[in-house]
Formats: structure tokens, C-alpha cells, sequence
């Protein structure tokens, strides 16, 4: 395998679509129910700990992309094939691929769960994964550039969505906000640990980063895709503290949608059910863009054919998020994929760029030690 | 009749076949004149050749029958087999005793009608007139459009055995090389029995063969195809067609109509709109109405339930039943109205319209707001400029009812997303078919969409003449060595 990696040209793309891909990926399924954990451990002061993990997020897409800079052309698989070598660096990506399967396992599984529990108490949950797959592997034959236009539309309907959100404020109580501070420091940082579950996926920039055609463009996209969702998750926090009593909003699983349920036009309302099935395309979008992950190590690591591996990869997911039943099965998977999450999107990135940093400064001066030596 | 005439006869019949039809005429001894009857203009024949040509001189040479000719489009020819195809397509061969080889005289009058009012595409404003049958008709046309050095019109000869003549019209300095050379390969690697309609060739041409919705649209208007061609298209023509070949076009394309131009911005712009609302509609009301009676009850508030239970009240179907009947019987009205004459047509659309719609009512198959909503969605599905995407909008509207009707507002959020999937995975000429909605492009979406003023003023802003690189296409396998992707 080849360290540095330019794919053709009519597989490239603009790095200012990263920004959809960035906001796609991050808010996904999870922006439905992620108030409730925060809320379990910060208290009112969750929006405090959004904006922390925030700024966490921040800095890690920072180092990542310096990191990628570094190299010029390369991804995750690459980078540990030159750090670690080839036995070691094979052992990482089959790690970072089967957390991807597993991410687009829970993914499918959570977004079939809200359906099951908002419109269909009764449909089978099969039938909704085939058919999410069946998408997935039309889409994914398509190749990145479909992904991304579906990521494209995927943030259209996250921008529709967010407007809805206008409605609750009119029931807002702005004083439950207050005081602010309450919860002590150590509490507020664990609800933003807990965040790493609803903003992972922008790692995902460490194996797109070979796609972008102006690659010195891709730092103000992604940071800019990360602002995005970071005040879409900010927003949406702080509304269901206002408009959430405290209990309610301990007692309530998806929050935002529950927030919808108020908005009542005098042709339509439940808009719930409307944005619910819509959701599939922001849904649709994680899924895409985790397969595609998994197939691009099999094409990077062994040259296998990534379509084929794909309808592998799919029959598997459906497989895997078929095994979980109940919503107690489902509820500890997640809190399990959030540590995972917090690990190997927020920590390990961090990491490997610091090694990177390293491997580079040493290789650096072994080469103008080389070099002065030959003089 | 001379020995050399009736010489030339046989070996004439002899390559037709004994096919009745050719006539050979002697003049003097040592010159014949062959021709097809009914495919040659007789008056210039009379006048211009067989009244001119010497009876008594000696010539020695054809060079010198030639001046005897007074007609322009005179080709030489050394063995008569070259000579058959022009032959029975129309040209009078003349022969010279002695001589090696002959003359092919251009006398072709192939009947065709003269220029007629636009049919399938008609405005109010701007030119009204259409397309003929006859190519060279057609590229008259045009070429009283654009009369500029850069007009280029390229002959290519599809390998079929009608063998059907084509013509590719492109202006030189928009840069529309890449699709010139795609449509070449195409046609080259292509081998086909017969080739009668330009709506076949369009499909020959198709990157995908199987796609729902069209890649290049036809036109029967000389202006739309003007604009095209200043826009940086790909025009193709088919001999015996009034329909012309537009390509590449963008789905976004098919939605806009040449008197968007025509009218002023804000006109231009309103139209544009109502176009895609009405698209919108007629893809999703009656699926929505499905899904909402079917599944989802509590999506309508109770002052507008009421009036909706009370009118299916008498119903007896499940909606999607319902509206599967409405909507198939709106096709079979509207498939009736095509295919008879106009103005039993329209009688018939009339009948046909208020009779089955209020009886079906009161018989108690439907309600009365299912027939509202399929009409306004039949009616939203004629808004489209172009008759091939509104026949493909039409289509999908059936899968999208089934959908909403078996899984509600997530069948339909399925085939949307199946629909999407599709329209991004799409190309035409190699070109992607979404453009300028993906890959977003802020000056495309602008002028495309807004139609502001400057966009009235410069063509330069479309699809073909877009920096954007082509994309990979999904060639089927005889297209397979195209290299069109890089």
C-alpha cells in the first residue's frame, strides 16, 4: 500500500462540501435524544458542557487537519502504515473499521427505534434496516461524490428542521437557564464527555482528506461544518432547558422530538411524523459515509473491490443491528459506542497527531543529520 | 434506345436488384441519364439536365459534359457500385460512353411539408415556428438564427442499414469538444438494424440506459435550439426528424421553457417557480393524502379531518386503491387524448373529464377531495416545459403512491430518497445531471433559479459551458473504453 494516495481526478471534490459532510455526520440520529444524558449529569448547565465539548471538537479537527497537512495526501490507513508499520498499523485499521461498523450498526438501529416509537409501533424492524441498506448500497455505488450530494440534501433538511424549532420558544421559561454555574466543574466536564457520542463522525475527515481537490481550503470548511452543528446542538439544548420542565425532561428519551409535537398549523400538525421519516436522509448520509469507511479500508489495506465489499459490509450491519431487541439492549449499546466515540474520535486523534508531530521533528533532523554527514 | 444506354441498365438493375423504378434515358447515343422516379425534382431535371445535354456533338471527355450541367452539386464517380447508394437515395447518375466512371447530379426533391406552427412545445410569445422533417430545412433554420463562422455542423453516418444520415451542430468557441467527441464514440462503436426516429437515437446516445428520467431533451423549436447551441450544447440531428437532440442537459434544465427568456424577469422568474412548486405537487399531494388517510390520522387537524372523513365516508376502498383508480384513469384519459384526433380529442377530455370524475363520485368509488388533488397533480405534471420529463413525473408517481400506501410517510421518504439517489448518481454527456444544485455552483444556482438580470443577457452560464470537470460515467459495456471521464 502506498503511504500518499491521490485518488483521479473525477473522484475529487471541493473542500467546501466538507461542510455538509461535517454537519451530517455529526448531528445525524443522535441530536433526537442527546439532551437527556447531558441533562442527567450537568443539570441546567448542560449548554455549558455543549459548548465545552464544542470547543473540544474544535481543537481536535485543528490538530487532525494539521496533521493531514503534514503528510500532503494521505488517510487514517495510510498514516498508521508509515507510524506503526505494516503489522501494527493493520491491527489499528481493522480496529477503526469494525468501530465504524458498529457505529453504522447503532446508527441504523437507533434511527429504526424512533420509528418504531413515533409512527410504527408494529413494523417490523427488519424491514426498515433492509430497506435503509438497499439505499446504502445504491448510494455507495455510486461513489463518494453521490455520498456527499446526498450529504448536500441531507443538510437542507437539518436546515428545514432547524427552523421548526421557533415554535417551542414561544413556551419558553428563560429563568430555568439561571443560575448559571450551578453544577460544579467536574459534573459539567462529564456532560461533555458524554457529548462525544452526538459529534463523532468528523474524524471521518482523516479518510476523506485524499478526496479534496483544495486541500489548503479544508481547515475553514470543517471548522466552519463543526461550527455548525456545534450551534445546532447548542440551540436545540438550550431550547428543551426552556421549555423542558426539569422532570419532564428527565423522563422524556427524545427530547426533540417530543419539542415538535407543539408546532400546529390549521392544515397540519404532529410534525413529528413528517420529520421523522425525512430524517432518513440525514440518517441515510451516516450510513453512507461509515460503509463507504469500512469498504476504503478493504480497497486501501488488500485492494478489494470496495462494491463488493460493500454489499458485505451491508449484510453485516444488517445482521449486527438486528441482534439488539429491546430499547434497554439498544440504550446501553449506545453508552458502550460513546465510549468508543470519546476514544478513537476525540482522544486517539489527538494522539496520533502528537506522534505524527513527533515522528516528523525526528525524522527531520535524521535527514539533515544524513545530509550533513554526506557533506 | 441506345446499345450503351440499355448496357448501363443492366448493369444498373443488376445492383438494385431488378427493383422496378429506374429509368434510363439515352441521349444520342454515347450519354445515358439514370434516376429514380419520384424521388428526383422533374422540372430541374428537364431543364437543367436532360434539356441541355448534346444529342448530336461529339464530347470526348466528362470534363467536358460537366459544362453542359446547370447544376451545382456534381460529383464524379469511377465504379457505377459506388454510385447505387446516391442512386436510389435521389441522384441522377450520367454516363459517358467511353468514358471511366460518371457523374452524380444532385436532383433530390424528397417530399416534406413546409414550416408549421410548434405542437408539442408551444408559447405565446417569441417565433412560433417548427422543425420540418427535412434536415436541411432544419439547419436553414438555424443557421438564419445564428449566422456566425462558428457554427460548425459535422456529418456522422450511424452504421445501420437504413443507413440514416445525422448531422452535429455545435458552436465552435463555447468549448463543446468534449460532447462532440463523446457523441462520435458513441455512434461509432454502435451497430444497428434500422434508425428511423430521433427519439431512438436520444437513446443510443443515453449514458444510462436505465434511468427514469430523460438526458437530453427533444425540441421541435428553432429558437430553443439556438439558445442551446449559444448555451454550449450539443445539438443532434436525424434526418427525417422534426425533432432535434439537445444535450447535455441538467435536470433543471427540463423545467425551463425559451419564453422565460422571453418575458420580463419577473414573469420569467414567477413561471420558474410556480414550474417547480407545481413539480413538488404533482410528485408528492396524492401520496401525501394516501399516507396522511392510510397511517397517519393525527397529522390533520380535526377542522380539516372532518370534512375529509364525511366525503370518504361512502367510500369503501382503502385510499390507496382509491387514488390508484383516479390516477389510472386520468392516465387513460390523457393516453385517449393523444392518440385521437384533436378535435374528437378534446371532446373527449371534456366527457371524459366531468362525466367519469362526478360519477365516480356519486358511485361512491372516490371522494370528492382525491379528484381535486389528482387533478391538480395531473395538472402540475403538465406545467413541465418538456413532454418526455412530465411523461417520467407521471411515472414515478405511481411507485410513490404504493409506497406511501404500504408504509406511510416512511415509504414515501424511502422512494424520495431512492429518487434522489438516483438523480445524483445520473449523468448526461458525463456531465452530472443535478448540476447546478450538486455539485453546488453560487452563480449557477443564482441564474438558473432567480433569473436575474444579467442572465438574461449572457447564455455563458450554463451546465456545458461550467468549468466543472466531467464525472465517471456508468457507460454499459460498449462505451466501456470511453475515455470521456478524465
Amino acid at each position: 500500500m502506498d503511504i500518499r494516495y491521490t485518488p483521479r481526478k473525477n473522484f475529487q471534490f471541493h473542500a467546501f462540501l466538507l461542510f455538509f459532510v461535517i454537519c451530517n455526520v455529526q448531528i445525524g440520529v443522535g441530536v433526537f435524544s442527546y439532551e437527556r444524558y447531558i441533562y442527567q449529569v450537568s443539570g441546567h448547565d448542560a449548554w455549558i458542557s455543549v459548548v465545552l465539548a464544542g470547543l473540544i471538537t474544535h481543537l481536535t479537527v485543528w490538530l487532525i487537519v494539521r496533521m493531514l497537512e503534514r503528510y500532503g495526501s494521505t488517510d487514517l490507513y495510510g498514516i498508521h502504515y508509515d507510524v506503526f508499520g505494516k503489522l501494527a498499523g493493520t491491527l489499528l485499521n481493522c480496529l477503526y473499521m469494525l468501530y465504524y461498523l458498529c457505529v453504522t450498526a447503532i446508527m441504523m438501529r437507533n434511527y429504526v427505534e424512533v420509528i418504531q416509537v413515533w409512527i410504527f409501533p408494529d413494523l417490523p424492524a427488519w424491514l426498515v434496516i433492509v430497506l435503509l441498506s438497499l439505499l446504502t448500497i445504491y448510494a455507495g455505488y455510486g461513489g463518494i461524490r453521490v455520498i456527499i450530494g446526498m450529504c448536500v440534501l441531507g443538510f437542507i433538511v437539518i436546515l428545514f428542521t432547524a427552523f421548526l424549532f421557533y415554535s417551542p420558544l414561544k413556551y419558553a421559561i428563560w429563568t430555568q437557564l439561571l443560575p448559571v454555574m450551578e453544577t460544579d466543574a467536574w459534573h459539567v466536564m462529564n456532560g461533555a464527555v458524554r457529548m462525544g457520542f452526538s459529534l463523532s463522525g468528523f474524524e471521518l475527515i482523516l479518510l476523506l482528506y485524499p478526496f479534496i481537490r483544495n486541500k489548503e481550503r479544508t481547515m475553514l470548511h470543517t471548522q466552519l461544518g463543526v461550527a455548525c452543528s456545534n450551534v445546532i446542538y447548542l440551540v436545540t439544548m438550550i431550547i428543551s432547558i426552556v421549555y423542558f420542565s426539569p422532570s419532564q425532561l428527565l423522563r422524556s428519551i427524545w427530547p426533540s422530538i417530543n419539542m415538535l409535537k407543539i408546532i400546529k398549523y390549521p392544515y397540519l400538525e404532529r410534525l413529528e411524523f413528517i420529520v421523522v421519516s425525512v430524517w432518513m436522509l440525514v440518517a441515510l448520509t451516516g450510513l453512507l459515509l461509515n460503509t463507504w469507511a469500512i469498504t476504503r479500508g478493504f480497497k486501501r489495506m488488500w485492494n478489494w473491490n470496495q462494491k463488493t465489499m460493500l454489499v458485505i459490509v451491508s449484510i453485516i450491519t444488517v445482521a449486527l443491528s438486528l441482534s439488539f431487541e429491546a430499547h434497554s439492549q439498544i440504550a446501553q449499546m449506545n453508552k458502550w459506542i460513546g465510549k468508543w466515540n470519546v476514544a478513537l474520535s476525540f482522544v486517539y486523534p489527538m494522539l496520533l497527531s502528537c506522534i505524527v508531530a513527533i515522528v516528523f521533528a525526528f525524522r527531520r533532523r535524521k535527514a539533515s543529520s544524513k545530509g550533513e554527514g554526506s557533506r | 434506345m441506345s446499345v450503351y444506354s440499355e448496357q448501363i441498365q443492366n448493369q444498373l438493375k443488376k445492383l438494385i436488384h431488378h427493383s422496378d423504378g429506374l429509368v434510363v434515358k439515352a441521349i444520342g447515343k454515347r450519354i445515358a441519364v439514370c434516376y429514380m422516379t419520384g424521388m428526383i425534382d422533374t422540372a430541374q431535371l428537364n431543364l437543367n439536365l436532360l434539356g441541355r445535354l448534346p444529342v448530336k456533338e461529339h464530347i470526348e471527355s466528362l470534363d467536358k459534359l460537366l459544362d453542359y450541367i446547370a447544376i451545382g452539386d456534381c460529383q464524379r464517380f469511377e465504379q457505377l457500385t459506388d454510385a447505387v447508394d446516391k442512386l436510389i437515395s435521389g441522384f441522377a447518375i450520367v454516363t459517358l460512353e467511353g468514358a471511366n466512371g460518371g457523374l452524380l447530379v444532385n436532383v433530390v426533391n424528397i417530399p416534406s411539408r413546409s414550416p408549421g406552427n410548434a405542437e408539442t412545445e408551444s408559447t405565446i410569445y417569441g417565433p412560433m415556428i417548427a422543425f420540418t422533417e427535412s434536415m436541411e430545412n432544419n439547419i436553414a433554420l438555424l443557421r438564419s438564427y445564428i449566422t456566425s463562422t462558428d457554427f460548425m455542423q459535422e456529418a456522422i453516418q450511424v452504421d445501420s442499414e437504413t443507413g440514416t444520415l445525422a448531422n452535429m451542430l455545435y458552436m465552435k468557441e463555447e468549448d463543446a469538444s468534449p460532447f462532440v467527441e463523446i457523441i462520435r464514440k458513441r455512434i461509432r462503436k454502435r451497430k444497428m438494424k434500422g434508425l428511423i426516429g430521433s427519439p431512438l437515437f436520444l437513446q443510443l446516445l443515453a449514458d444510462n440506459k436505465y434511468s427514469l428520467f430523460p438526458e437530453m431533451s427533444l425540441s421541435e423549436r428553432p429558437d430553443r435550439t439556438a439558445q442551446a447551441l449559444l448555451e454550449g450544447k450539443v445539438v443532434v440531428m436525424v434526418e427525417g426528424n422534426s425533432q432535434v437532440i439537445i444535450g447535455p442537459n441538467a435536470f433543471i434544465d427540463f423545467f425551463h421553457s425559451v419564453e422565460d427568456r422571453y418575458s420580463t424577469w419577473g414573469i420569467g422568474m414567477f413561471t420558474r417557480f410556480l414550474r417547480t412548486f407545481a413539480l413538488v405537487l404533482s410528485i408528492f399531494l396524492t401520496p401525501m393524502y394516501v399516507a396522511a388517510l392510510t397511517f397517519h390520522y393525527e397529522m390533520i387537524p380535526m377542522p380539516l379531518l372532518e370534512p375529509l372523513i364525511i366525503s370518504r365516508s361512502r367510500v369503501p376502498f382503502p385510499p390507496l386503491i382509491e387514488a390508484l383508480v383516479m390516477e389510472i384513469s386520468i392516465e387513460l384519459l390523457r393516453e385517449a387524448g393523444a392518440r385521437l384526433p384533436t378535435k374528437v380529442g378534446q371532446t373527449m377530455g371534456i366527457v371524459g373529464g366531468i362525466v367519469i370524475g362526478q360519477a365516480a363520485v356519486q358511485a361512491g368509488f372516490t371522494s370528492n377531495t382525491l379528484i381535486m388533488l389528482v387533478a391538480l397533480s395531473a395538472l402540475g405534471s403538465f406545467t413541465t416545459p418538456n413532454y418526455m420529463m412530465g411523461s417520467s413525473i407521471r411515472l414515478i408517481r405511481f411507485p410513490m403512491l404504493i409506497a406511501a400506501g404500504f408504509l406511510g410517510l416512511i415509504g414515501i421518504a424511502f422512494f424520495t430518497a431512492f429518487l434522489c439517489i438516483h438523480l445524483l448518481r445520473m449523468t448526461s454527456y458525463g456531465k452530472p445531471y443535478m448540476y447546478p444544485m450538486y455539485p453546488p455552483n453560487k452563480k449557477g444556482l443564482i441564474d438558473t433559479m432567480l433569473m436575474t438580470v444579467p442572465s438574461l443577457f449572457s447564455y455563458k452560464t450554463d451546465l456545458a459551458s461550467s468549468n466543472i470537470r466531467g464525472w465517471k460515467t456508468r457507460l454499459s459495456r460498449w462505451f466501456t473504453s470511453d475515455s470521456e471521464a478524465e
